[in-house]
């Protein structure tokens, strides 16, 4: 996979991940096999826990697989270590359902923060500025999170996603705490933004809305895919 | 409700443990703690009052004794009792006697110096070449003192002559054989030589001296060919049986080498044993295997009166009596009419005397032998009158040195010719011979000049008196004239007419007198030699390490304890009526009271009381010792005249008033470590109740949505922790015990138990404000995500450093509390630290203080670095919890990239941000306190506090590495999704 060189296909292949133990041992993801083409748009869906979160980390090299390959970009995800695997997220771009964004920073300091331990070569700030105002945070740059709503916080989460350059952005519920409406309109930045950049993008969503946007729709029950189908609305 | 916490406790096993491991170490360490400081107080109390009394509890001196510099500094003179002579009335004591409280009042009496002679003998037997025919030897006397300081060159050479050739020892025949009687009509005796059977009569006229009247007797050795030739020795004898005194150069001493290689000497060689030359006998040629030259030595001996029931019930002098008796209030002085020298006026009067068996003088005598190149060439013509000047013209050549010390000669002459006898049957006619207990020359205090530096200076008064000072009579010891630093007189005033015979009772040891702690000990001159250190590294050097004591002078800095004792019965005879000490004659008094029994009120008020109606009473000077311990008092003593440099000296005198202040001091040390230890343990214990009661701010806001007033919510709150605490404290009543004995706390069931309560008080006390927030917080609030509990302006935030700051901001109170906690306990090091720094192990007051000082040292350095590993798990603590509550967004971190290494860097930051502010915190409050204790901060201070800050913070950044390894292992996902 290379930062910031359009989007990355992503292959995976007899993927298992387990929880628990005994009695309390739950299959998440159950021996899927998935091909994404480089550039693609997916949409991952399913009623909650199927499984569908759990594949969005395990191909973000956030949760270890028990069985099965991840290829992304050619590279094995499955294969890395601590380091590798910390250095492979450096060019994925993740959003979350909560943002996750860090309480006492501006949205500026927020999208710089995963590139603050490493140098990269581009300038930051400015490429930070340019994201924010990307997904339309022109002028609040130096807001709170307290200072932003949650649809606003979840742009700068994305444009936090952005700010390595990925080749793969991995949204995981990424309007489940937001109104349809403001949803939608993340989405839509989303798709907009890959269109822009050329990432592929995966999106584990359970809102039906969510997944039209995408170009194709993966869904899953009890950790299996049961369909994996065009989207309608693509 | 009960049911309901421990569903809570049950279902957050996880944040329960933490909170119960939190309170364990907290009270833990608060037990431990406040038990080794409860333990050190005890200890050191105890130490303090088993070192608190000394021989005396109140010391009684004449009105006006008192210096200016024992006033203001609250100090009694080490040195006092030697110089003093008289200025207490027999009433004045007898009053003191009997006052209520009074348990012994012990006088002493000063009196003065006796002048007694003694010898040592220089073997000069190995420096002898037996195939010569006949040889001189020199011998080089040097009195040595002061450690070895001073060293008189003016004292006195003595030559040998030894002869392979057979000599004639005069014999004493009266006249009219001599012829006649001296000018002042006594009898004349002549010398007569014999040889081989025959009665010779050698030519002595070459030895005439200008100032001999008549006829002498020299030794005449016997040349080959029987030619008799006298050998003038430089001190004939007269006619009248007494001998000139020595001229320097000094005698020559003729000794025959026998063919059997024994020496013969007439006893001339003895003679230097008696106090006047010891001619008195006719000379007896005598016999032995060694060649031994005497030496004599003029000791000034002190001598001092006292109440033998007194110093038997302050300090067992019975029991330090070695030889013979103890002296006896029952032995009165005995009158005898002079039945030896009839029509004479004078008294004869026995009194009893106990001799120390320690000379306590610090003198040596080196001397340096020598050989003589070339006799005189007209050696047997030489008049004595220029022999001397003869003799010191041949070139010498120094083979070797023999040294006798002061003891030695004592030990050897004054207690060996010592006869100790009952004093009732003691014949005083046979004492005539020995010495007079004529105490002629008295050494006073000596005075002081403060130098700038506030040291005293002992000023001069002259050289010692010459022969004229004495009115015709002879000087004492004074010839050793090194410069006087106690004013020298004459007691003019002695009975001198009469004849005071010292009747030896007893014999002493001075070491063998009762015993008192080293650290309170008082001035007990009376047995004890007082003694000054060298204070600083030049002086140390000098005296070797050792100390500068009492000198063969009685000018001398440091006096020595009387070697003689007498009854105060004996008082009337040896000083006479006119002297001003007759009607005054005690020194001092030594107060012991009864009922004191330590360092506590009641004593002190009881010594209060006797010491105030003494004063009343007597009005003398009093100042109540108990309780005192010796200090340093810098003395400046200036260079001798025979070579001792400026020492710069500390002498122990009595500084008042210690082990009172000392309980004092541990006590208020006692209650402030309690007070510091309880703030650390309060502020551990506060985090991590504060962070388990915000870990379920969710929980309690549904509860509050659901109807829980306010006051329940903060009920349930403190029921948890009081539930928690409790467990934490039967858990730490389990620990107490072996923790005891691992920390050297002493235990018992009351310090076992403590944990329980202690835990319950810590914990309620710890979470009272989280409950009262719990119950004041709007229900919505806890509901909402916390990222919108941030308000306020950002700030730009470019480097982990910076986020670093911002997670250390973000929860201002618990950073507040770490970085406090940090600041006690680096505070308490440092000032530990601080303290010695300032002093760099040397003596910060008195021994007694200076010993608990070592000790208090010693616990407030654990105590301190308990408190300081307390603070340190408190900052570790401070930082885990941070991480706990802001896992979500580390979480996220992780998921965009950031790696195990930056995630652990960025915990590190803060904690080193945390360490910096609370190290720096730390010193500067420890320095604050070595300022306050000390009043002053050199820079050692400086130095070790800086060194004890970086130490801190690289240990609180170390600990920062737990906290920091669980941010980067915490499984991302899981986390994110418990978000």
């Amino acid at each position: 996979m290379t930062e910031g060189q359009g989007g990355t296909a992503v292959e995976v292949k007899g993927l298992v991940k387990r929880f628990g133990r005994g009695e309390s041992l739950i299959t998440a993801v159950d021996g899927v096999d998935l091909d994404l083409a480089a550039g693609s748009r997916t949409a991952l869906v399913g009623a909650s826990g199927s499984g569908k979160s759990t594949l969005l980390h395990l191909i973000g090299a956030i949760e270890k697989a028990d069985e099965g390959v991840i290829t992304v970009g050619g590279e094995e995800v499955t294969a890395l270590g601590r380091g590798p695997a910390a250095r492979y997220r450096q060019r994925v771009g993740f959003v979350f359902q909560r943002f996750h964004l860090l309480a006492a920073l501006s949205a500026l300091d927020n999208v710089l923060a995963p590139v603050l331990p490493r140098k990269v070569d581009f300038d930051r700030a400015a490429r930070a500025g340019e994201l924010l105002d990307a997904v339309g945070l022109a002028g609040r740059h130096q807001a709170l999170p307290s200072q932003l709503s949650g649809g606003q916080q979840q742009r700068v989460a994305i444009a936090r996603a952005l700010i390595g350059r990925p080749a793969l952005l991995l949204a995981d519920e990424p309007t489940g705490a937001l109104d349809s409406a403001t949803g939608e309109g993340v989405m839509d930045l989303i798709h907009e933004l890959a269109e822009q950049y050329g990432f592929t993008v995966v999106t584990a969503t359970h809102e039906h809305a969510v997944a039209e946007r995408a170009e194709r729709i993966v869904t899953l029950r009890d950790g299996k895919i049961v369909s994996d189908v065009a989207s309608e609305g693509s | 409700m009960t049911r309901w916490v421990w569903s809570q406790v049950r279902h957050g096993r996880g944040r329960a443990a933490g909170l119960l491991l939190a309170l364990l170490a907290a009270v833990t360490g608060f037990t431990i703690l406040t038990g080794s400081v409860s333990t050190q107080q005890t200890r050191l109390s105890g130490f303090v009052q088993a070192n608190s009394r000394g021989a005396y509890d109140i010391l009684v001196r004449p009105a006006g004794t008192q210096s200016a510099y024992e006033a203001t500094d609250g100090l009694v003179r080490g040195n006092f009792l030697s110089g003093q002579y008289g200025g207490i009335t027999t009433a004045q004591w007898q009053k003191v006697q009997k006052l209520a409280g009074v348990q012994v009042a012990a006088p002493i009496a000063m009196l003065g110096y006796v002048e007694v002679f003694g010898s040592s003998l220089a073997d000069v037997t190995d420096q002898v070449d037996p195939s010569r025919t006949q040889q001189l030897l020199k011998l080089d006397g040097t009195w040595v003192t002061d450690h070895g300081l001073s060293k008189n060159p003016e004292s006195f050479s003595t030559y040998v002559y030894v002869t392979r050739n057979p000599v004639l020892w005069p014999t004493w025949v009266p006249a009219p054989l001599g012829g006649g009687t001296t000018p002042d009509g006594v009898k004349i005796m002549d010398p007569v030589y014999h040889y081989r059977g025959k009665l010779v009569a050698p030519d002595l006229t070459p030895c005439r001296t200008s100032s001999a009247v008549a006829g002498f007797g020299v030794p005449v050795e016997v040349l080959p060919g029987g030619k008799l030739e006298p050998v003038c020795t430089g001190e004939p004898l007269t006619p009248s049986g007494t001998t000139t005194q020595p001229t320097s150069p000094g005698p020559i001493i003729v000794a025959q080498l026998n063919p059997d290689g024994t020496y013969t000497t007439d006893n001339l060689l003895s003679s230097a044993f008696g106090e006047d030359g010891g001619a008195t006998d006719a000379p007896v040629a005598t016999t032995s295997k060694r060649l031994e030259v005497p030496e004599t030595w003029e000791m000034p001996l002190l001598l001092a009166a006292v109440d033998p029931a007194s110093e038997n019930a302050l300090v067992s002098l019975d029991t330090a009596t070695v030889k013979g008796q103890e002296l006896s209030t029952a032995d009165k002085p005995r009158i005898d009419l002079d039945e030896w020298m009839p029509g004479s006026t004078s008294l004869f009067v026995g009194v009893p005397v106990e001799y120390s068996d320690q000379a306590q003088i610090d003198e040596s005598l080196s001397t340096v032998v020598s050989t003589v190149s070339g006799l005189p060439a007209q050696r047997y013509e030489v008049p004595v009158d220029t022999l001397g000047k003869e003799l010191s013209a041949l070139p010498a050549t120094p083979r070797a040195t023999r040294t006798a010390s002061a003891q030695s000669a004592y030990a050897t002459t004054v207690l060996g010719s010592t006869t100790v006898q009952n004093f009732q049957q003691a014949k005083l006619g046979p004492l005539i011979e020995g010495t007079n207990l004529d105490p002629r020359e008295e050494a006073g205090q000596p005075t002081y000049v403060t130098d700038p530096a506030g040291a005293l200076t002992p000023t001069a008064h002259g050289t010692s008196p010459s022969a004229s000072d004495y009115a015709g009579d002879e000087p004492l010891t004074l010839e050793k004239g090194d410069t006087a630093l106690r004013p020298l007189t004459e007691r003019g005033n002695t009975r001198s007419s009469d004849i005071i015979l010292p009747v030896t009772v007893g014999i002493f040891d001075p070491s063998k007198v009762r015993q008192f702690p080293a650290l309170s000990s008082v001035a007990l001159e009376t047995y004890q030699a007082s003694q000054a250190c060298g204070a600083d590294t030049a002086s140390q050097k000098l005296l070797g390490n050792g100390c500068l004591t009492s000198g063969a002078d009685a000018g001398s800095y440091i006096a020595s304890p009387p070697q003689i004792l007498t009854t105060l019965g004996s008082l009337s005879y040896i000083l006479d009526g006119s002297d001003p000490q007759s009607r005054a004659p005690i020194s001092e008094i030594q107060v012991r009271v009864s009922g004191v029994d330590g360092v506590n009120q009641s004593s002190a008020t009881r010594l209060q009381a006797v010491a105030k109606e003494i004063k009343q009473a007597t009005g003398l000077e009093v100042d109540v010792v108990a309780g005192s311990s010796p200090t340093g008092v810098a003395v400046d003593l200036p260079a001798g005249d025979f070579g001792r440099p400026a020492l710069s000296l500390t002498e122990p005198w009595s500084r008042k008033g210690v082990a009172v202040a000392l309980v004092h001091a541990v006590d208020k040390r006692s209650a402030t470590l309690f007070v510091l230890v309880l703030l650390v343990c309060l502020l551990f214990a506060g985090n991590a109740v504060s962070a388990s009661v915000r870990a379920r701010r969710a929980e309690l806001a549904v509860l509050a949505c659901v109807g829980w007033r306010p006051r329940r919510l903060a009920a349930l709150v403190l029921a948890e922790v009081a539930a928690i605490a409790t467990a934490a404290g039967l858990l730490g009543t389990a620990l107490a015990w072996p923790l005891d004995l691992l920390f050297g706390v002493q235990t018992n069931l009351d310090r076992i138990l403590v944990p329980i309560p202690a835990a319950l008080a810590v914990g309620l006390l710890a979470a009272l404000p989280a409950a009262v927030a719990a119950g004041r917080a709007h229900p919505g609030a806890g509901l909402r995500p916390r990222v919108t509990r941030t308000r306020g302006k950002a700030r730009r935030t470019r480097s982990i450093r910076a986020l670093a700051w911002r997670g250390m901001a973000r929860a201002p109170l618990r950073s507040a509390a770490a970085v406090g906690a940090l600041t006690i306990g680096v505070g308490a090091v440092a000032n530990v630290v601080g303290v010695e720094a300032a002093f760099d192990g040397s003596a910060t007051g008195s021994l007694l203080a200076d010993a608990v000082g070592v000790q208090v040292r010693a616990a407030d350095a654990l105590a301190a670095l308990l408190a300081l590993a307390l603070a340190v798990a408190a900052t570790a603590d401070a930082l885990y919890l941070g991480i706990r509550e802001r896992e979500g967004e580390l979480a996220a971190l992780r998921a965009t990239g950031w790696s195990a290494q930056d995630m652990r860097r960025l915990i590190l930051w803060e904690g080193a941000l945390l360490a910096a502010l609370g190290c720096l915190a730390g010193a500067l409050l420890g320095l604050g306190g070595t300022w306050a204790l000390t009043g002053a901060a050199p820079w050692p201070v400086y130095a070790a506090l800086g060194a004890l800050a970086v130490v801190a913070c690289a240990v609180v950044a170390a600990a920062s590495l737990i906290p920091a390894r669980a941010a980067a292992s915490r499984p991302i996902a899981q986390t994110l999704a418990l978000e």
